[in-house]
């Protein structure tokens, strides 16, 4: 009687220790990656203020559509803006071939203009602005961009590539053309003309 | 008889061979053909056409088979001219969009013809790349059955064994004269109750509750509110690693937030929109991949028509990874433009690296994104402690200070405005 009873124990304890090394063991690995596990005082970390990015109470502001990133109410500009006045057709860019650009240029920002290319511009364009981007060259849907310099390259639009004036080139990257987007919710005025004229470097070549 | 055999034999050996040859070379010259024809649609034409739907052009391979080369190499080479001579078919083709189509009065008649030839083949088809991925995929759940089974097949054999050794310490201790009491005899409840009343058993008990509960609590305590590895799944598969890796795009490209304001912002759909209005990764039925359908679906984007449908829009709701608590401020401008520098030297981040690994960690490799960082105060503050903020290519700021400094050492008046008081984040945030 006595035998099996300490058997019974020393087997019980083994057990016992195994089962609790294994939970110790598991502990960290319980860890669920898509929870972002305990937390306290939550509410601190939701601002009271809209939360960028994030979602909005659709029925706080129903006009919010659910959303935080919104566009200015109509005919308001936020402090600063500079609006673009030259319409999206055929007309606003054969004027916008009369527009300056404002910006001096100094090495300061030629190498500012060549840091938003190289970010911007150069996957498709090229770093040279030859029109083979790295992303042209994966050939993977984007592709036939024209290069900015040489006798042969012309515009959809009209017109040599290397002789297009800078108010010109700032239209399109305002408005985007065929297959280029729009960059100007990437791009601020003058970060456009530092681009600009670094693209009118380019067009030298 | 046997003469004119052999002599035949060879007739139609040479003859065999000289077909074949002849094949070759011919089907030779048509593929180089149309890969000189694939080149030039893809430098001259894909930036407005694609082969099998509309784009800002019409979609090439149906065109190509409907219209004759007559009309297709002067339309080519200046359409424009063509139009204004009044040909009726070309007029009848400007009415497509009311953007023109580009002039290539350089091509050659055999370049346009290369160029249609390849248009209405279309592109050539890979079979091969699709087997060999199902094939890996097999292999690698294949394995990972093999490891369940061999797990499920130990803890049998495991079973098995204890049950083994009972029986032989049931047969040593009856062969030593010791009565065997069954275990099921005794009911459970009083198992229990005897077995607390062992004392090495309850003071076992209470190390074990101690170190389970320790352990918990002593995690619980240093992982409330730290979020490292957190990885939620967004609604739509984006992969940084596809994106910031494998095409390089650089991480300014999306976030340009984080190098103007405090917010790295998640960007707008147009921003996705300027890659993927052409990169559409077409399956080989002509399906966009789903998960750029996404994109489209949200904007309520007709790929096929490429019209947007305002009503349609809906938002996409990322997961937000990183979320500071509220009562933390940190500005990314700051640290990325101001402070990238400093940032660089501290972490060690490489010059063709951006400075944002030095939190984010190794973003072109993730897949899917997680987070790296703690994020926790002694995180930041380790950080403020030891980095070098004196490098003086961002010293914008710094020089500032140092102009107050002057004025305060020769006694004069400064203003907060002198030292950055006026900018709107100092009280609005």
């Amino acid at each position: 009687m006595k035998g099996s009873i300490s058997a019974m124990n020393k087997k019980t304890i083994v057990y016992a220790a195994v089962v609790m090394l294994v939970t110790v063991a598991l502990l960290p690995a319980c860890r669920d990656k898509k929870s972002t596990g305990l937390e306290y005082a939550r509410n601190m970390y939701d601002p009271i203020a809209y939360n960028q990015d994030q979602p909005t109470d659709k029925k706080a502001i129903p006009s919010f559509n659910g959303q935080t990133a919104q566009t200015p109410p109509p005919n308001t500009d936020p402090i600063g803006f500079d609006r673009y006045e030259l319409p999206n057709t055929k007309e606003g860019y054969e004027a916008s071939a009369t527009v300056v650009n404002p910006t001096t240029l100094t090495k300061e920002t030629l190498l500012e203009g060549q840091h938003l290319y190289k970010v911007f511009c150069s996957p498709c364009h090229g770093v040279k602005g030859d029109g083979k981007g790295h992303i042209v060259e994966l050939d993977k849907g984007i592709s036939g961009v024209p290069a900015y310099f040489g006798a042969e390259s012309t515009s959809s639009r009209g017109g040599l590539m290397k002789d297009m004036p800078a108010g010109k080139i700032y239209h399109t990257i305002v408005y985007g053309l065929n297959a280029m987007g729009s960059y100007a919710s990437q791009l601020t005025p003058t970060e456009r003309w530092k681009v600009v004229a670094y693209v009118q470097q380019l067009q030298k070549q | 008889m046997r003469n004119i055999s052999l002599i035949f034999k060879r007739v139609w050996k040479s003859a065999f061979v000289f077909a074949s040859l002849s094949f070759l070379i011919f089907t030779g010259a048509q593929a180089q053909d149309l890969a000189e024809g694939r080149t030039l649609f893809k430098d001259k034409c894909a930036a407005c056409h694609a082969l099998d739907h509309d784009a800002t052009g019409p979609a090439l391979t149906p065109k190509m088979k409907e219209l004759d080369e007559a009309f297709l190499i002067p339309w080519i080479k200046n359409n424009i001219a063509l139009i204004a001579s009044g040909n009726k078919q070309a007029i009848e083709a400007s009415k497509f969009s009311p953007s023109e189509m580009k002039t290539f009065p350089t091509l050659t008649d055999a370049q346009i013809k290369s160029i249609i030839e390849y248009a209405k083949v279309g592109e050539p088809k890979d079979t091969k790349k699709e087997t060999t991925e199902t094939k890996e995929e097999g292999v690698s759940s294949l394995s990972l059955a093999g490891v369940i089974a061999i797990i499920v097949v130990a803890i049998i054999v495991l079973v098995l064994l204890g049950r083994a050794v009972k029986v032989l310490e049931r047969l040593i201790m009856e062969k030593q004269g010791i009565t065997v009491v069954e275990d099921e005899d005794v009911p459970l409840t009083v198992g229990v109750r005897r077995l607390f009343k062992n004392k090495k058993f309850v003071a076992f008990f209470v190390l074990c509750l101690i170190i389970v509960l320790g352990s918990f609590g002593w995690m619980g305590m240093w992982e409330t509110g730290v979020h490292t590895g957190y990885q939620p799944t967004q609604p739509i598969k984006f992969s940084h690693e596809l994106h910031a890796g494998i095409n390089q795009i650089d991480c300014q490209y999306c976030h340009v937030g984080a190098f103007k304001s405090k917010n790295s912002t998640i960007p707008s759909l147009n921003v996705c929109m300027n890659c993927h209005k052409s990169v559409q990764a077409r399956k080989e039925d002509g399906q966009i991949s789903p998960e750029i359908q996404k994109i489209y679906n949200a904007l309520g984007y007709d790929a096929e028509k490429q019209t947007y449908d305002k009503t349609k829009e809906k938002p996409i709701e990322w997961v937000r990874v990183h979320n500071l608590p509220d009562f933390a401020y940190f500005n990314h401008s700051q640290h990325v433009v101001v402070g990238e520098q400093a940032i660089r030297k501290e972490k060690g981040i490489k010059a063709e690296d951006p400075v944002c690994f030095a939190c984010h960690g190794p973003v072109n490799t993730m897949e899917e994104i997680y987070q790296y960082s703690p994020l926790t105060m002694k995180w930041c503050i380790n950080c403020h402690r030891d980095a070098d903020i004196s490098g003086k290519k961002n010293d914008a700021f710094y020089a500032n200070i140092i102009k107050a400094h002057e004025k305060i050492k020769k006694g004069e008046k400064i203003t907060p405005a002198m030292l950055g008081g006026l900018e709107c984040g100092k009280c609005h945030y």
